[in-house]
């Protein structure tokens, strides 16, 4: 990558939102060109001071109970008594999955787990299109794809080929989420594009479908093997690409 | 109580730049999560709650416009553009409180609003692009933007103080 480029995404990298390789790519190129080291310094200064000096306005007293007194009162008469529903809001997935744990709540510990493995993988199709940074190898030829993830991953990605159907393969990228290694099949759609994340190791909670931030997620588990579709194409669209993987031989 | 009332108001305080039009959207805002709360389905809840605030806020917003004149953004400022790391550190040692708060309060709603969620509230690229409704990508290049154009209302007071400074 040229300065220019690097520039753009400094900002991004300041703030760890770049994906591994590309934040490993702008780290090194900072190491080396003291000109655009000089201009990540400029930005952290920049940033300091607005972090330092703006005003953030807490709510003025008074304005906590001003709402409660205004929310309706429920059935069993106490006024917007649901502290379920504010309590639910105010927690973050992690948090809702410590608490499930604790409880001995096995469902709602899998449907907390399953919500963070989602979103990692929301997260890793989001980060890969934001940098620019979607394939580690480019090619429309399962028999060179296939071959690329060994050494890289502990198992055989089955590459199916499915231009015929209408999702030609685009490539591969190895990808990390939540402590696993994973084989990232990119397919392409039209002009959007699909990536298929396969990992070995236990079976894990993320089958089904789901629409996640706007994204649809379809995950099921065949071969020993966990695979989870994410594409920003319709989920019944997603739906059929699945079936399309899993009958292909 | 009430989650994330602090982050609510300030998001409000800043875009409606007035305490009591700000404490009266944050209400509706609340009485609107609790009465929506079925739509909610556990996925982040500060996001959630602050997409309510933010619409509560522009509708608000475009009410007022009808009776007054909507506001003129000056493009044309011509600032030399000065990106040296002293001009950088000058800013941060001469500026107050006042200053940076004017400055903000300066810039079009669009800029403002990405600054408040991700300086103030710390929110990620991913819940800024859910809450304001816009792609990744966009929240990427308006944060630069509205960062540029912030350094510029700060230098632009900087270089006012100089003028009043001499004799």
């Amino acid at each position: 990558m040229n300065c220019p480029e690097i520039r753009r995404l400094i900002e991004p990298h300041l703030d760890e939102e770049l994906d591994v390789v590309n934040d490993a790519a702008v780290a090194a190129h900072l190491e080396n060109c003291p000109a655009c080291a000089e201009f990540a310094l400029v930005f952290t200064e920049q940033r300091r001071l607005l972090q330092e000096k703006l005003t953030r306005h807490g709510a003025p007293t008074g304005l906590a109970a001003q709402i409660r007194a205004a929310l309706p009162v429920t059935e069993n008469g106490s006024r917007g008594g649901q502290f379920a529903i504010w309590r639910r809001m105010a927690m973050p997935m992690a948090a809702g999955l410590a608490l499930a744990a604790l409880a001995g709540n096995w469902w709602g510990a899998q449907a907390a787990r399953k919500e963070i493995l989602v979103d990692e993988l929301t997260s890793a199709h989001v980060r890969a299109r934001l940098a620019g940074h979607v394939i580690d190898v480019e090619s429309s030829d399962r028999h060179t794809v296939k071959p690329w993830f060994a050494g890289r991953v502990d198992f055989a990605p089955f590459v199916p080929d499915l231009a015929a159907e209408g999702f030609p393969l685009e490539g591969g990228r190895l990808e990390r989420a939540g402590g696993r290694t994973i084989a990232t099949l990119i397919y392409g759609r039209r002009k959007h594009s699909i990536d298929l994340n396969v990992w070995s190791g236990p079976p894990e909670p993320a089958n089904g479908a789901a629409v996640h931030d706007g994204y649809s997620v379809m995950g099921w588990r065949a071969g020993g093997l966990n695979y989870t579709a994410v594409s920003d194409i319709a989920p019944d669209e997603l739906a059929g690409f699945a079936s399309l993987i899993q009958a292909a031989k | 109580m009430l989650p994330h009332l602090d982050a609510a108001y300030n998001l409000a305080r800043w875009l409606l730049r007035n305490e009591q039009d700000a404490r009266d959207s944050v209400q509706e805002a609340y009485l609107k999560a609790f009465r929506a709360y079925a739509s909610f389905h556990g996925e982040n809840g500060r996001a959630w709650l602050l997409t309510i605030v933010r619409n509560v806020c522009y509708s608000h917003l475009r009410r007022v416009r009808r009776e007054t004149q909507p506001e003129e953004f000056d493009e044309q400022q011509h600032v030399p553009v000065d990106d040296s790391l002293e001009t950088a550190a000058r800013l941060r040692r001469e500026l107050d409180r006042e200053q940076l708060d004017a400055a903000l309060a300066a810039l079009p709603e669009e800029m403002r609003e990405v600054i408040v969620l991700h300086e103030l509230e710390g929110l990620a690229y991913k819940e800024i692009a859910a809450v304001v409704g816009i792609p990744l990508g966009t929240v990427m290049s308006r944060l630069a933007r509205a960062r540029l154009r912030l350094q510029r209302e700060l230098k632009q007071r900087l270089a006012q103080e100089d003028s009043h400074e001499l004799p």
